[in-house]
């Protein structure tokens, strides 16, 4: 039996301007099944730009991002394998914590499997807050929500901005596990942060902003 | 896929009963015209029965445009556009699905509201049917047509006066054929003519405007 070609997340050239300014140019990467690519960066250097991009919500001024060699702008399978955690988290506050993840399983045409979604609301820290509106949240369980979307749908390529933020030490260390986990599943997982994360240090590729 | 479709709309609507204060803004708006428009211009039945189908549908297109303006506002802003990209289902389907449950939340209540409102206008009896109809066939046009313009200018601050200047002009063929056709039945003439304009309108919306509507919101997030 042919073994299948590995899948492939990579980048040439890619150049980006936002407002007449040009935040990078000539980046490239490639990472595959069980790789992370950590994206360091100041302020304003293009970070969520970059993740952007590797989504294909938007395109770059130059080059191209390619998912097994094809481009992953309207790329219609892509697309289907992404998890996206930006800075704001698609969590809608007049919705409980439950309701979001219903619906959000729900959009993504899977039948809401109550006690899974009660397992991943407990192991998000949450199952107390489970019937509260999410906008009554703290901005670290609000952040925990959204990082729990991620277990429930189990896409190939995790895409996450800042994870961490406003997220207590206890919780990171869970996460942390829950990254590891993702990983050694041959998942591939795309990160800014200001943090240090605590994952096998030699699948990482990293790329810096200025 | 029908199961994401029918869930965007259950969840918006779940949305919009927890905000129930946004949900009555046309409603009021329809309702305020209806009232103050015979005491400023005249009480004279005969004068309003003449004005009543072209006031009303006036009114329907200021209230639907009103209500346009948040359609994807606070998803644009929480990033649910951006997860209902990611979603396996075609986008243009779960968008059509939003605009399915605006049109349930905007145009329904105007469906129960117009009959009330041609009575305080005194529009001949013989035209309530064919205004309801009209209203009917004629407002989720006025939802399609204004998503496209909503979705241009959901990354806008301030995008409302754009959003007027793009999605006006568009409304203007569903306003004549709309207020010819109860005008034609208040003066016990045929509407058919215009029914099937706007039955053919509404039928080329939605096919064509969720393809906009889907391109449209993704040029603002690009």
């Amino acid at each position: 039996m042919p073994t299948p070609a590995p899948r492939v997340l990579e980048a040439h050239d890619l150049k980006c301007i936002r407002g007449g300014k040009e935040l990078f140019s000539g980046l490239g990467f490639s990472i595959i099944s069980g790789e992370t690519l950590v994206v360091k960066g100041s302020n304003g250097s293009g970070k969520t730009s970059l993740l952007r991009i590797i989504c294909g919500f938007s395109q770059p001024a130059a080059g191209r991002v390619t998912w097994c060699s094809e481009s992953v702008y309207g790329h219609e399978n892509y697309r289907q394998q992404v998890s996206y955690v930006g800075h704001q988290s698609g969590v809608k506050p007049d919705l409980t914590v439950l309701e979001n993840l219903v619906f959000m399983q729900r959009l993504a045409g899977e039948n809401s499997k109550e006690p899974e979604i009660k397992e991943i609301v407990r192991a998000a820290g949450l199952f107390g807050q489970r019937n509260m509106m999410t906008g009554k949240l703290s901005a670290g369980q609000r952040r925990r929500l959204a990082l729990a979307k991620l277990m429930l749908q189990q896409r190939t390529v995790w895409v996450l901005d800042e994870p961490l933020t406003a997220l207590d030490k206890e919780f990171i260390g869970r996460f942390e596990q829950v990254l590891k986990d993702h990983l050694e599943n041959k998942g591939m997982l795309v990160v800014t942060t200001h943090r240090e994360l605590k994952i096998p240090e030699h699948r990482v590729k990293r790329i810096g902003l200025s | 896929m029908l199961g994401a479709f029918i869930s965007i709309i259950q969840r918006d609507l779940l949305l919009a009963y927890r905000r129930r204060a946004d949900l009555m803004n046309p409603v009021l708006f329809y309702v305020i015209v209806a009232t103050l428009f015979p005491l400023g211009v005249s009480p004279d039945a005969e004068f309003l029965g003449r004005l009543a189908p072209g006031l009303v549908w006036v009114t329907t297109l200021l209230a639907a445009l009103i209500s346009m303006e948040s359609i994807f506002r606070q998803d644009f802003e929480d990033g649910s556009i951006e997860q209902l990209l990611l979603n396996p289902h075609p986008f243009s389907l779960l968008i059509l699905g939003k605009v399915v449950a605006h049109w349930l939340i905007t145009g329904v209540p105007m469906l129960l509201i117009v009959p009330v409102m041609a009575m305080l206008l005194h529009m001949p009896v013989q035209a309530v049917p064919v205004l309801w109809i009209t209203i009917l066939l004629g407002t989720p046009i006025l939802s399609l047509i204004g998503a496209i313009g909503a979705a241009l200018t959901a990354g806008f601050r301030g995008g409302g006066v754009l959003l007027g200047l793009l999605v006006l002009p568009l409304y203007v063929p569903v306003l004549i054929f709309a207020s010819s056709a109860v005008s034609a039945a208040a003066d016990g003439l045929a509407v058919s003519g215009q029914l099937a304009m706007l039955g053919s309108g509404l039928i080329l919306a939605l096919v064509l405007a969720p393809l906009a509507i889907s391109a449209s919101l993704k040029i603002s997030m690009s």
